[in-house]
């Protein structure tokens, strides 16, 4: 990343002179941008973002007296570019399928974060991503509806709600995982500080 | 088309717009369709959001087999193309495992007249176009009461009218064969102080140096402890108080020499009334 603080506020005034406005279209512009790259299949999205709000930057001084659309529409065009670049660098051609996941479910680290993070979980919101999953095809619309029913509100609201439950569950394994990782490098690391008793002897 | 002005956070996402959506996740759209939605999706936090639920229900319709043919080889030679989606797809097949474990064994809740009950749940479960993909289907369940307790007494088990045993064979969720899970019912007098859970153990191809269970969420059941192991079974011992009216299913896992924990595929179900 080679934005400098010059640079940024360069690139936060043309997005907005409000400057609170300006960091939120920042924002939402990046995870936009993130979520294209892994739309596009191009592995680290985040980098591809960042280089693309580096290259916006770049062009800044040149483009920005003369652009009259909206921003966001130069990022689109400037991502375009980056896509196309990272698809004819890559070295896996699309005619290979990738290998998937072989649905060994509830044997994984995951599994075992996933478990203890919906223990964790309060039992209403428990309840409504138990049922919001039961059922497939039209009796799920069917239950959705009855769901949504029950609780006054909208089938779409309550898709919003159950997608906000996994949001958080999705969070929560993340962190246990992370967390799990970061104590099996630790005990690794602390192992191998661990002096041995031939250590010692030479100190 | 032409382009609505939208106002930010709000969300007004008509089915047709919910097709594209699906559509450009699956590389069906065309470029100058593609840079509209790509558009929205840099200035519209709403839209973000919507595109992240239609991601989360590409995943699930993948995970319980509702792709076939050409769409389902376009969600894997796009779609999941890229390590983070493949990531959020074993969280999802993690999720939905759960939801098939929650299907057997729900959660005690005074359910509404109108939703589905276990027994329709199940029938759901078993009967519906996923079934087969679902990470297999549960296979047999096999809940025997005769034998646990002349085990138990074989093994200085309880004391008479203190400990209720039940024994239970495994239900294998993994292997995708056999007829639908029988849960037997099982009612604890007033004066029982814990149940004793006789698990057969099923046939392993390595052998562990021991077994540890516990039971599989949502039930948040405490003081379970080991109370005896040989070939053939384990038992548990479960506090009583601890366990309420409700279906519980137990998870069996296997400790290695090197002490790594392997999970046995299933789960022994039953229900305490």
């Amino acid at each position: 990343m080679t934005l400098t603080k010059d640079s940024f506020d360069a690139l936060l005034e043309w997005l907005d002179p409000d400057r609170d406005k300006a960091g939120q279209s920042y924002e939402a512009i990046r995870c936009g941008l993130i979520r294209i790259f892994v739309s596009k299949g191009l592995v680290d999205a985040e980098f591809y973002a960042d280089e693309t709000v580096d290259r916006v930057v770049k062009r800044l001084p040149e483009i920005r007296a003369g652009y009259v659309n909206e921003p966001a529409r130069y990022f689109i065009g400037v991502a375009r570019n980056v896509i196309r670049e990272a698809l004819r660098r890559r070295e896996v051609t699309t005619d290979v399928l990738p290998e998937f996941p072989s649905f060994r479910t509830g044997q994984s680290e995951m599994a075992d974060c996933l478990a203890k993070c919906m223990k964790a979980l309060p039992r209403e919101k428990l309840e409504l991503i138990y049922d919001y999953h039961v059922y497939e095809g039209k009796q799920k619309i069917a239950s959705h509806r009855e769901m949504a029913g029950e609780r006054s509100i909208t089938v779409g609201a309550l898709r919003t709600r159950a997608h906000h439950v996994r949001i958080s569950l999705e969070s929560c394994v993340q962190r246990c995982m992370e967390e799990r990782r970061n104590k099996s490098l630790g005990d690794r690391h602390n192992d191998r500080a661990a002096p041995t008793p031939r250590s010692v002897h030479h100190s | 088309m032409i382009e609505r002005p939208r106002p930010r956070g709000v969300s007004i996402i008509a089915e047709d717009e919910k097709t594209e959506l699906k559509r450009y996740l699956l590389g069906q759209l065309g470029e100058p369709d593609e840079e509209r939605l790509e558009m929205r999706l840099l200035t519209e936090p709403a839209f973000v959001e919507e595109f992240d639920m239609m991601v989360d229900e590409i995943m699930a319709s993948y995970v319980t087999g509702q792709f076939a043919g050409k769409e389902k080889e376009q969600v894997e030679r796009y779609f999941l193309q890229s390590p983070e989606r493949r990531q959020k797809l074993e969280f999802m097949a993690e999720l939905l495992h759960q939801v098939d474990i929650a299907q057997v064994e729900p959660p005690a809740k005074a359910r509404h007249d109108k939703r589905p009950v276990f027994a329709e749940r199940v029938r759901a479960f078993f009967s519906g176009p996923n079934s087969l993909p679902r990470f297999a289907t549960v296979a047999v369940a096999m809940v025997l009461l005769v034998g646990g307790g002349l085990w138990l007494s074989r093994s200085g088990g309880p004391t008479p009218g203190k400990s209720v045993p039940l024994t239970l064979a495994i239900s294998d969720a993994e292997r995708n064969t056999g007829p639908a899970p029988e849960i037997k019912s099982i009612k604890l007098p007033a004066d029982t102080s814990e149940l004793r859970l006789e698990l057969l153990l099923p046939s392993q191809t390595t052998q562990p140096v021991r077994y540890r269970a516990d039971f599989a969420p949502p039930a948040n059941v405490q003081g379970v402890t080991i109370a005896g192991q040989d070939s053939r079974a384990l038992v548990i011992a479960v506090p009583a108080s601890e366990l309420k009216p409700d279906r519980y299913a137990v998870r069996l896992f296997m400790i290695h020499a090197d002490g790594q924990e392997e999970r046995v595929p299933g789960s022994y179900y039953f229900r305490v009334e």
